[in-house]
C-alpha cells in the first residue's frame, strides 16, 4: 500500500523533478506488481534486422557489418515493438483541475512515466505535444539521452488554446514511418467521430493506439450547488449554468460521451483508458503493459 | 411639487450599493472556470435567465427601497392648485355689511342684520368667518373665527353710520385679507347696492382669484327726497335782504309735495311747500331776517320726512361778523400798489376783510393790533416807534405781508425781519428780459394759489436770502426764492421779493393775483372760507384756522372738544365724523360749520344687475384665465407626499424580504 501511495498524483506534484517522479512512479509500480525490473526485457538474441534511423547505434553488429557490408542490428527475445510515441493535448481544457492536479499535470506524469518505463523496456520514445496544432516533437528514439529530452520537454508544457486532434494525428502520420504503438492523453472534449475520422488512417498506418482519457472528478460529476457563470477555458465562451442542470443533465451527458467516444475508438480496434486525475497512476501503467503485451 | 427637505436627496446616491453588491455577486461566486462547455446546452440558459429575472426583481426591489427612503426624508409635498381646493377644503366667509346712510333707510339695516345672521348659522365645518363694516372706511371687527356667537355678538354691536361708503374699500380689503389667507375666500357683500357707491373705475371691484362673491342684496323700494344744497352767501354782514335758498332732489318715481322749515338759532324763520316733480328739484327760497354779530346756526327741515330722515335736515352757518380790517402801508399810501391789493382783496370769492392803507408816516399813528393783518407795501423805512409795534404785535401772532420793491432794495435789509437783500435783479444780457416762476411747494396753501404764477412776468426782483427755518413756497426759474415765510414768535411773515406796483412785475395784471392776495390774506389772518358747511369725513384744516395764535379747539355737535391740549398746538387737521354744528376756537373768536351727510348717499338708485353680474364673475373668471390681478392666489395646504412614501417604504421593505428570503431558499435547495 505505501508503494501504491508513491502513485498519488498529490503526492507526485510536490516532487519538482519530473525524471523523479517518473522513477517514482514506475519504481513503485514495478514494486507493487512484484514484477522483476527487467519485465518484457530480455539478453536472449534472437534474429537481425536491418538498421534503420532512430535504432540505437550500440545494437549494431559491427561484425556482420564488416563482413557484409551491410549494417544489422541485433533484435533480442524481450524487444517486439520498440517505438513509442505519447501524444500529450496540451489544450486549454487541459490546465483544468479541482484539484492539486490538473489534467496536464496528470498528463505529464502519465507521458514521463510511460517514457520512462519504455526507456528502461529499451523501447524507443517520442513525445508530440499538441493543441490546435503540432506544439513540440520529439522522434522516437532510443538514446540514452532522449528521455532527459522528452522529460524536459514536458516540463516546459503548459496549457494554451483549443483542441484539435485531426492536426497532430494528421502530423503524426508523417513522423511515424515504422509500426509501433501511440499513446494518446488528452481529455477529448472533442466529437469522437471526428477522433474516429483522424485515427482511422493511423489504424490503417499499422500503429497500435490507445487513448488516456483523462478526466478531473469535477468534470465527471460537477460540485456547482448555485447558478454559475461558467467559462470556456479555451475559447472564453461564457455560459450560466442552474445547479439542477450541472446535477441532473450534465453527467449524463459526460458518460454517453466517454462510452461513444470508447466504442467508437474500440471500433477502429484501438484501446481506451478513463483515467481519473485524483487517481493514482498505476491504472495508466497497468492499461499500458497489458497494452503493450497484448500488441507483441 | 416640492422638497422641504431637498438637501437629503443625495441619499438616493446609495443606491449604489445595491447596484455593486448585485453586480459583484453575480460576478465572484458564480464566475467558475470550466474546462469545456460543450456539453452545456440552450435549455440552460434559458434557465439561468429566469434566474437573473429573479435577481433583478429583488434588485428592483433593493433599488426602490433606497429611493423611497431619500425621498421620504425629503419630504415632498404636492402644491395643490388653488382651482383644486375651492368648496373642497373649509372657507374663510368675509361678511361685509355696508353701514352708510342709505342703510338706515327703511328697514334695511334690520334685514341685513338678519342676513348676516343667516350667513354665521350657515358656516359648514372648519369654515371661519370675519365681519367687515363697510362705512365710512372698512373696519374689521372680528378676527376670522369659527365662534358664531362671537360674531353675533359683534354684528349685533353694529349701527348704520351717516357716512358714505364705497365698494372700492371693501374690494381693498378683501384682497388684503385673502392675501394673507390660504383657504378659499369667500365675500357676502350685505347691502342696498347704491349706485352712488361704485368706484369710478370697475377694475377697482375685481375680487382676488381665490375669492367668490355672493351679492346679499337688501335694497328695494327707493323713494326719497333730500335738501341737497342751499345756495346763497352765507356771510350776511353788510347785505341788506339776504336770501338763502334750499334745493330739494327727489329721487322717486313720482311727483310730492314737500314743506322745507327754516330755523336760525332754534327760531322758525319762515316754512315753503310746493311740488317737487318725480326725480326733478326744487328750490325754497327764504329771505333771511338781520341776525345778531357773530355766527348763527341755520337749519332746513324738510317734511313730512320719508324713509331717511337723516337727509331731511340740512345745517349751514351763517356768519354776521364784522370784516376784519386788513391794513396796507405804503410810501405815500396813494400808489398804484395800493389799488391793485385793495381791488384784489374785495374780489375775492369769500372776502370777509375790510380795506384799509396808509403811508409810512399815516401808519406810526396806527395800532397794529387792530388788524387782521398788515401788508408793506416796498415800505422800508417805517417809523421806529410803529416798527416796534408791528414786531410786538407779530411775535405774538399777529401776520404781515411784505412786498420788497425799489425802495426796501436801497436798504438792502428788508424791514421787521431784517432780512439781508441784494441789489434789483434783472435778467442776465442776452437771455430772455424777465423771469417767471419756477418750482412752488405744492404743499403751501399760498403756493398751491400762486399756480396761476406762471404767466406773470418778473422784471426785477431782490435776492433774499432765507434764514434757518424759513420756507420758500415759490422761486423763480433761476432757483431764487420769491416767497418766503418766516416765523416770528407765534406770528408769521410773508415776504414777496417784488412789488405791487406793476413796475417791477406785471402779476398784478394776471389771473393769478386774486387768487394770490386772496390765499395770502387768508392764510395769514386764519380764515376758513369754508362757506358755512361742510360734508360728513371732510377734513378740517386747523393749520389755516390757527394762524398766528398758538392754539385752536374744536368742539364737536355734541359739545365734546375734539383736541387735546397738546393736539390745539400741534395737530394740522381734524375729521369731521358726525353731522351737526362744529365750533372752532381761535384767534379770540369762534367759527360755526355745519355738518352734513354726503347727498351722494341720499340717491338710492341700486346698481344696474347685468353690472352686478359682472362683478361677482370677477374672481371666478379670474381664476379661469389665470390672469387675476391684486392679490395673490391663496396657498392650499399641500399634500404631505412622503407620508404616503413611508407607506410604500415599508411595503418594499417586506417585499424585498420575502423575495429575499425566496432567494435564499432556492441557493439552499440548489
Amino acid at each position: 500500500m505505501e508503494s501504491r501511495r508513491l502513485l498519488d498524483p498529490g503526492i507526485l506534484q510536490r516532487l519538482a523533478n519530473l525524471e523523479l517522479v517518473a522513477k517514482t512512479v514506475v519504481d513503485g509500480f514495478l514494486h507493487g506488481e512484484h514484477r522483476s525490473p527487467q519485465f518484457g526485457f530480455s539478453q536472449e538474441f534472437a534474429e537481425y534486422r536491418t538498421y534503420s534511423e532512430g535504432d540505437d547505434p550500440r545494437y549494431i553488429d559491427w561484425n556482420v557489418a564488416a563482413r557484409t557490408d551491410r549494417v544489422y542490428v541485433k533484435r533480442f527475445l524481450g524487444e517486439t515493438n520498440t517505438h513509442l510515441m505519447v501524444l500529450v493535448d496540451c489544450s486549454g481544457s487541459m490546465g483544468y483541475g479541482s484539484h492539486a492536479t490538473t489534467k496536464l499535470d496528470y498528463a505529464r506524469f502519465l507521458a514521463a512515466s510511460l517514457a520512462y518505463l519504455a526507456t528502461r523496456q529499451h523501447d524507443a520514445v517520442g513525445l508530440v505535444l499538441f493543441d490546435e496544432m503540432i506544439r513540440e516533437v520529439r522522434p522516437a528514439v532510443f538514446r540514452p539521452r532522449h528521455l532527459q529530452s522528452i522529460l524536459h520537454v514536458l516540463h516546459r508544457a503548459e496549457a494554451s488554446t483549443g483542441t484539435d486532434l485531426e492536426v497532430p494525428l494528421r502530423a503524426l502520420r508523417r513522423l511515424i514511418r515504422r509500426r509501433g504503438l501511440v499513446a494518446m492523453i488528452s481529455d477529448f472534449f472533442v466529437d469522437p467521430d471526428r477522433i474516429v475520422k483522424s485515427l482511422r488512417a493511423l489504424a490503417h498506418h499499422g500503429q497500435d493506439l490507445v487513448f488516456f482519457h483523462l478526466l478531473d472528478p469535477r468534470e465527471i460529476a460537477p460540485d456547482i450547488r448555485s447558478p454559475a457563470l461558467m467559462e470556456d477555458m479555451e475559447t472564453g465562451e461564457e455560459m450560466e449554468v442552474s445547479a439542477d442542470y450541472a446535477a441532473r443533465v450534465y453527467p449524463e451527458l459526460m458518460r454517453g460521451h466517454a462510452e461513444a467516444l470508447r466504442d467508437r475508438v474500440a471500433g477502429e480496434g484501438a484501446d481506451y483508458v478513463m483515467l481519473n486525475t485524483a487517481q493514482p497512476l498505476d491504472l495508466g501503467l497497468r492499461e499500458y503493459l497489458l497494452f503493450r503485451q497484448r500488441r507483441r | 411639487m416640492g422638497l422641504l427637505s431637498p438637501w437629503f436627496l443625495a441619499g438616493a446616491l446609495a443606491v449604489g450599493l445595491p447596484l455593486w453588491l448585485h453586480l459583484m455577486r453575480r460576478r465572484n461566486p458564480v464566475r467558475m472556470p470550466f474546462s469545456s462547455l460543450m456539453f452545456f446546452r440552450k435549455r440552460t440558459e434559458t434557465t439561468v435567465r429566469e434566474r437573473r429575472l429573479r435577481y433583478l426583481l429583488l434588485l428592483a426591489l433593493r433599488l426602490l427601497l433606497l429611493v423611497l427612503l431619500a425621498l421620504a426624508f425629503a419630504k415632498p409635498v404636492w402644491e395643490r392648485p388653488p382651482a383644486a381646493i375651492v368648496g373642497a377644503t373649509p372657507k374663510l366667509h368675509i361678511v361685509a355689511l355696508d353701514t352708510s346712510l342709505s342703510m338706515r333707510y327703511g328697514d334695511r339695516w334690520e334685514r341685513a342684520v338678519a342676513t348676516a345672521d343667516s350667513i354665521f348659522d350657515s358656516l359648514g365645518p372648519g369654515d371661519r368667518a370675519v365681519l367687515l363694516a363697510n362705512g365710512p372706511s372698512v373696519r374689521v371687527l372680528t378676527f376670522p373665527t369659527s365662534d358664531t356667537a362671537a360674531l353675533g355678538r359683534a354684528l349685533a354691536g353694529l349701527e348704520p353710520t351717516y357716512a358714505r361708503n364705497t365698494f372700492g374699500d371693501v374690494i381693498e380689503a378683501v384682497r388684503n385679507l385673502a392675501a394673507e389667507e390660504r383657504a378659499p375666500v369667500e365675500l357676502h357683500l350685505v347691502s342696498d347696492f347704491q349706485q352712488s357707491s361704485m368706484p369710478v373705475r370697475f377694475q377697482d371691484l375685481v375680487l382676488p382669484e381665490n375669492a367668490e362673491l355672493s351679492l346679499h342684496g337688501v335694497g328695494g323700494e327707493s323713494a326719497n327726497w333730500a335738501i341737497d344744497g342751499i345756495k346763497g352767501s352765507k356771510r350776511l354782514f353788510g347785505q341788506e335782504r339776504p336770501v338763502l335758498e334750499a334745493t330739494v332732489a327727489s329721487f322717486a318715481g313720482e311727483s310730492a309735495t314737500k314743506t322745507v322749515t327754516l330755523q336760525i338759532d332754534g327760531a322758525t324763520v319762515g316754512s315753503l311747500q310746493q311740488e317737487i316733480p318725480a326725480g326733478g328739484r326744487a328750490s325754497f327760497a327764504f329771505a333771511i331776517p338781520s341776525p345778531p354779530r357773530g355766527f348763527s346756526r341755520a337749519e332746513f327741515r324738510l317734511d313730512p320726512p320719508d324713509d331717511l330722515p337723516e337727509d331731511d335736515l340740512r345745517r349751514t352757518a351763517l356768519d354776521n361778523s364784522e370784516p376784519a380790517p386788513v391794513l396796507l402801508v405804503s410810501q405815500n399810501g396813494r400808489d398804484r400798489d395800493a389799488l391793485y391789493y385793495r381791488t384784489a382783496l374785495e374780489a375775492g370769492s369769500a372776502s370777509t376783510y375790510q380795506f384799509e392803507s396808509a403811508s409810512v408816516a399815516e401808519a406810526a399813528r396806527l395800532d397794529p393790533s387792530r388788524y387782521a393783518l398788515v401788508v408793506l407795501s416796498d415800505a422800508s423805512q417805517l417809523e421806529t416807534g410803529f416798527e416796534a409795534r408791528l414786531r410786538g404785535w407779530v411775535e405774538a401772532g399777529g401776520a404781515v405781508l411784505a412786498a420788497l420793491g425799489p425802495g426796501s432794495a436801497l436798504q438792502r435789509r428788508s424791514a421787521l425781519t431784517g432780512h439781508e437783500l441784494r441789489q434789483p435783479l434783472s435778467s442776465e444780457r442776452g437771455s430772455a428780459p424777465y423771469h417767471v416762476a419756477g418750482e412752488m411747494d405744492a404743499s403751501h396753501p399760498v403756493a398751491r394759489a400762486a399756480e396761476g404764477f406762471r404767466p406773470a412776468k418778473f422784471f426785477l426782483y431782490v435776492r433774499l436770502e432765507p434764514r434757518e427755518g424759513d420756507s420758500v413756497p415759490v422761486r423763480l426759474g433761476n432757483g431764487d426764492p420769491l416767497l418766503v415765510e418766516h416765523q416770528m414768535g407765534s406770528g408769521r411773515v410773508l415776504l414777496f421779493a417784488s412789488s405791487f406796483d406793476n413796475v417791477w412785475n406785471d402779476l398784478p395784471l394776471t389771473a393769478a393775483f386774486v387768487p394770490f392776495v386772496d390765499e395770502s390774506a387768508r392764510h395769514l389772518a386764519g380764515e376758513s372760507g369754508s362757506g358755512g358747511e361742510a360734508v360728513l369725513g371732510s377734513v378740517l384744516d386747523l393749520e389755516r384756522r390757527r394762524g398766528g395764535s398758538s392754539s385752536v379747539q374744536v368742539v364737536g355737535p355734541s359739545g365734546e372738544r375734539q383736541l387735546t391740549l397738546s393736539d390745539s398746538v400741534r395737530r394740522e387737521a381734524v375729521v369731521l365724523a358726525s353731522i351737526g354744528f362744529y365750533e372752532v376756537r381761535g384767534k379770540g373768536r369762534s367759527e360755526l360749520l355745519g355738518v352734513n351727510p354726503d347727498p351722494r348717499e341720499s340717491d338710492l338708485l341700486p346698481v344696474d344687475d347685468h353690472m352686478l353680474e359682472l362683478w361677482r364673475d370677477t374672481g371666478r373668471t379670474a381664476a379661469e384665465a389665470g390672469e387675476g390681478e391684486g392679490a395673490d392666489p391663496p396657498e392650499a395646504p399641500p399634500w404631505r407626499i412622503w407620508r404616503l412614501l413611508l407607506g410604500l417604504l415599508v411595503s418594499a421593505v417586506l417585499l424585498e424580504s420575502l423575495v429575499g428570503n425566496r432567494h435564499l431558499d432556492a441557493a439552499r435547495g440548489d
